[in-house]
């Protein structure tokens, strides 16, 4: 019979760090637990493929973990961890090695619908599920460099300082380049509502 | 004849929204997006956008994310465990520096530890003496007395020092850089402490890697919400009560631009206590109070600021607050979501102190009650 894993939920994130460097590796999974959900959505939305940002997301962690003695305790843990996935996926991105995109009508890759279904789930507001998958169609359309820095900041929330980190930019092309991005996607919507005249 | 005011550029605009604008462009930027409804609808639109691109919602359930943990723990657990240093509070710097030093070889050149050792030993002593000095320096000692913002020279003496007390790039797990390039990028990250005179430009300084860390709160697995435009407050606010105004708003990105360790320090205890806020918002809480104070607390939720889950709760509903202030009697979908989203955790992360998740609770379905949603 196995022990019961130790309820962590109520730690803070330092005192995770604090436990995995003093040995104990099971409390990473708190870590993970915590981190997994915009880690994946990150990785996906550089990737553009469920396996891929599946792929991307384990390898991040993992990395995360093997790099926690680097980690400095007084910082937000989360942003730390998800640049190692934003390069991680940019990584992918350059080898070339990515699988083909994924369209909003493939479904999940847990079988789930696809996000075009579940936007237009019918007990939700229709406006805004519409306005939803608008705007997503819009960010589809976007070019590579576009929608990898609109997802770093708007998915990852990530600083300029840090965007500019992970995409080895000055800062000033991170300004400027982020600029482009959201206008490109305003333009975007902009065709996306002609389109539906 | 009137001259056509020049709009910021994109960059600026953008930046300014992000809470990314250095200090001296921001009064700039500011004013023009007071006095300018293009611009604000601008930056209200690109909210409302990326406020639709995080509410997209997941195309894989909690299932799949079980699966994902048990799949990484496994790898974790298969893979050789790494060697642990002993936790140590020290410069990541240094420690990188002295792993390079062992690495190098230090037995075969023990005269090296002997003099770093003896030069340590010599700076403290200059640094005791110095010290000593300027204690018994009678015009200092009045600083300290009468200092109104003594926690925050405080934290900008922690910054300073912090400026050595990088985070290491996450990408430096599997490729290192340099001591030197370190060393480079610590001058920096204190530059912007003394001098944040240069805007950003594409040959501009690398950033500050400090800044690169203190981004986002250790609220990790939320759905952030991008800072939101301050064009409604602003265009509220009377020309006369500018330069006051002025003041509060250029410190948050003053804030933003400062190194991580300023996030460690009771961020929040100090925000409260420059607009004379309650730990908790309450009913009697002026409305003016809560929207000056909220770019502020908005910097301490994209930074980190507020250190403890409790705080983290109650900037939370202060952001609520101000939201709903500024969405006024009939907020839109990206307003609702907004508002519902930081009360939603509000009340998980103060889920170990009732005050907090009560009002919360209460706040929320006064809210939902208002426009007509179920709660």
């Amino acid at each position: 019979m196995t022990p019961a894993r130790p309820d962590r939920t109520g730690l803070t994130d330092e005192e995770l760090v604090r436990l995995v460097r003093g040995g104990e590796t099971d409390a990473f999974a708190e870590v993970v637990r915590r981190v997994q959900r915009p880690a994946y959505r990150l990785a996906l939305r550089i990737t553009r493929h469920a396996e891929d940002a599946d792929d991307v997301v384990q390898e991040s962690l993992v990395k995360a973990y093997q790099a926690l003695d680097r980690f400095q305790l007084g910082r937000a843990l989360s942003p730390w961890i998800l640049t190692i996935v934003a390069r991680t996926a940019l990584s992918l991105l350059r080898q070339g090695k990515r699988r083909a995109a994924m369209s909003l009508d493939d479904p999940g890759p847990d079988g789930r619908a696809s996000l075009a279904e579940r936007s237009a789930d019918p007990t939700a507001d229709p406006v805004l599920w519409e306005r939803r998958l608008d705007v997503e169609r819009a960010f589809s359309r976007l070019s590579e460099e576009h929608r990898v820095i609109l997802a770093l900041r708007v998915e990852g929330d990530l600083s300029y300082a840090s965007i500019a980190e992970t995409l080895d930019v000055p800062l000033g092309t991170v300004m400027s380049r982020l600029a482009r991005a959201r206008e490109a996607l305003a333009e975007q919507m902009a065709q996306t509502k002609k389109d539906e005249r | 004849m009137s001259v056509e005011p020049l709009h910021p550029v994109p960059e600026e605009l953008f930046a300014y929204r992000d809470g990314e604008l250095p200090a001296e462009r921001r009064a700039f930027v500011e004013t023009h997006v007071m006095a300018c409804r293009v611009c604000r609808e601008q930056m209200d639109e690109m909210s409302k956008l990326e406020a639709s691109l995080r509410a997209q919602p997941d195309t894989v359930g909690d299932a799949y994310y079980d699966r994902m943990q048990a799949q990484v723990m496994a790898k974790i657990h298969a893979a050789a465990p790494p060697s642990r240093a002993p936790i140590r509070e020290v410069p990541l710097e240094r420690r990188s520096d002295d792993r390079e030093e062992r690495r190098r070889g230090a037995p075969k050149l023990p005269w090296i530890a002997v003099g770093s050792a003896v030069s340590a030993m010599a700076a403290v002593v200059v640094v005791v003496v110095l010290l000593v000095r300027q204690s018994s320096m009678p015009q200092v000692a009045v600083l300290e007395r009468s200092a109104p913002d003594a926690g925050r020279r405080n934290a900008v003496t922690d910054t300073s020092e912090a400026g050595g007390q990088l985070a290491p790039s996450p990408s430096e797990a599997p490729m290192a850089p340099g001591a030197d390039a370190r060393a480079k990028e610590r001058q920096l990250a204190e530059a912007p402490q003394t001098k944040q005179q240069t805007p950003p430009t594409d040959q501009g300084a690398l950033a500050p890697r400090a800044e690169a860390k203190k981004d986002k709160a250790n609220e990790v697995g939320d759905e952030k919400l991008a800072s939101r435009p301050e064009s409604d407050l602003m265009a509220q606010r009377s020309v006369a009560g500018l330069s006051k105004d002025e003041a509060v708003q250029q410190a948050a990105p003053q804030a933003s631009m400062a190194p991580p360790a300023a996030a460690a320090g009771n961020r929040y205890e100090s925000a409260l206590s420059r607009f004379g806020l309650p730990p908790l918002w309450g009913p009697g809480v002026s409305d003016d109070l809560v929207l000056r104070a909220e770019p502020v607390f908005r910097n301490l939720y994209r930074t980190g600021g507020a250190t403890t889950p409790l705080d983290s709760a109650r900037v939370r509903l202060y952001l609520a607050e101000a939201e709903r202030l500024r969405a006024g009697a009939a907020p839109d979908s990206a307003a609702i979501d907004e508002i519902e989203h930081h009360y939603q955790r509000a009340i998980r992360l103060g889920r170990d102190d009732p005050a907090t998740v009560s009002t919360a609770a209460q706040r929320l379905r006064d809210f939902l009650s208002e426009i007509g949603a179920t709660p």
